[in-house]
């Protein structure tokens, strides 16, 4: 899907013939025409939240690199949410990782993991943050046939914890240090980690707040341990980040976040029409 | 950068062979048309 770059106020654009913006101060569609701008303005009905898209990755070599490094202040609140879905019910021995800023390997820097430690065994999620780690146990069957909602959430004091459906899985305190502050930050895959099994991404999002207190904001149908959930609508929580896989096509994931942080695909990484929707 | 195509007038947009969803700024008029798989659809200017 096409976008166009989005502006404040047109005073500050660039006045090139064709230049397309949707301006925020007026919500109008503008275009410069060579000599001045062309406003369509538009009635102010929001358009309806729809999700079509999720991005699915091959088990081999797919990846989705951000455009530039992220870091979590372990001194803020925040909380990294998202929907994942294996796609596959074989083969599925080793881990995945899910945003990790390392440049190579794993290491406590911070990452999110998820996977099976052997062939059709129960699935988890692990994320590894400030040299220790939360291990959060999970069922294979529910993980493989389902969307599941993550949430990791730091309540600005040290107090970071993991939601998988809605569902507290492990609390740790004290732990005060940035998060994914170690280079480059792949949002799934990267080079030198093995992967094994086919997933889908959808709506990955950073919030500068804490939102344990009500995860529900991230469904618009809530996820339960036999029934996937349905994602919301989220841009009240005004994300820094919110790669939304909504393109549907090339080799870009737009950042529909205040950041702009436009994530490339690696390897033909597919979007794909099934979306916890 | 230019992010919408621009043309002098009806004629020379008439000459195009549009695909769906694209859109392009007439500057006869400074109509922005929009094409949907048939036909042109004109957006006037409201500045």
């Amino acid at each position: 899907m096409a976008t166009i770059d989005t502006i404040a106020n047109r005073s500050g654009g660039t006045t090139t013939l064709g230049k397309a913006y949707f301006e925020t101060d007026t919500n109008s569609f503008i275009v410069y025409n060579g000599s001045g701008w062309v406003e369509l303005q538009s009635n102010g009905t929001p358009a309806a939240f729809q999700n079509q898209y999720s991005l699915a990755f091959d088990g081999v070599d797919d990846g989705l690199q951000a455009g530039s490094a992220i870091t979590l202040s372990g001194s803020s609140a925040w909380t990294v949410s998202f929907w994942v879905k294996g796609l596959s019910t074989s083969g599925n021995n080793n881990t995945w990782s899910i945003l990790n800023s390392d440049a190579a390997g794993y290491s406590g820097d911070g990452f999110i993991q998820f996977g099976t430690r052997h062939a059709n065994q129960d699935a988890f999620f692990v994320v590894v943050d400030g040299d220790s780690y939360i291990y959060a146990g999970y069922n294979s069957s529910m993980f493989h046939n389902q969307w599941n909602h993550f949430a990791y959430t730091h309540d600005g004091s040290g107090t970071r914890t993991v939601y998988v459906n809605g569902t507290q899985r492990g609390q740790r305190t004290g732990v005060t240090s940035d998060m994914f502050a170690n280079g480059s930050t792949w949002l799934y895959g990267k080079p030198g980690i093995s992967q094994a099994l086919p997933v889908a991404l959808d709506e990955i999002a950073l919030i500068t707040s804490d939102e344990s207190g009500d995860l529900s904001v991230f469904w618009d149908t809530a996820p339960t341990s036999t029934t996937q959930g349905t994602a919301a609508d989220i841009s009240g929580l005004n994300p820094t980040n919110w790669w939304r896989m909504e393109n549907g096509s090339g080799s870009t994931v737009t950042d529909h976040g205040s950041a702009g942080n436009h994530a490339t695909i690696q390897n033909q990484s597919t979007f794909s029409s099934d979306t916890p929707s | 950068m230019s992010d919408i195509n621009t043309y002098a007038d009806q004629t020379a947009i008439d000459a195009l062979t549009p695909q769906a969803g694209d859109i392009v700024l007439r500057l006869s008029d400074n109509a922005v048309l929009l094409y949907n798989g048939t036909a042109w659809k004109v957006f006037n200017n409201d500045a």
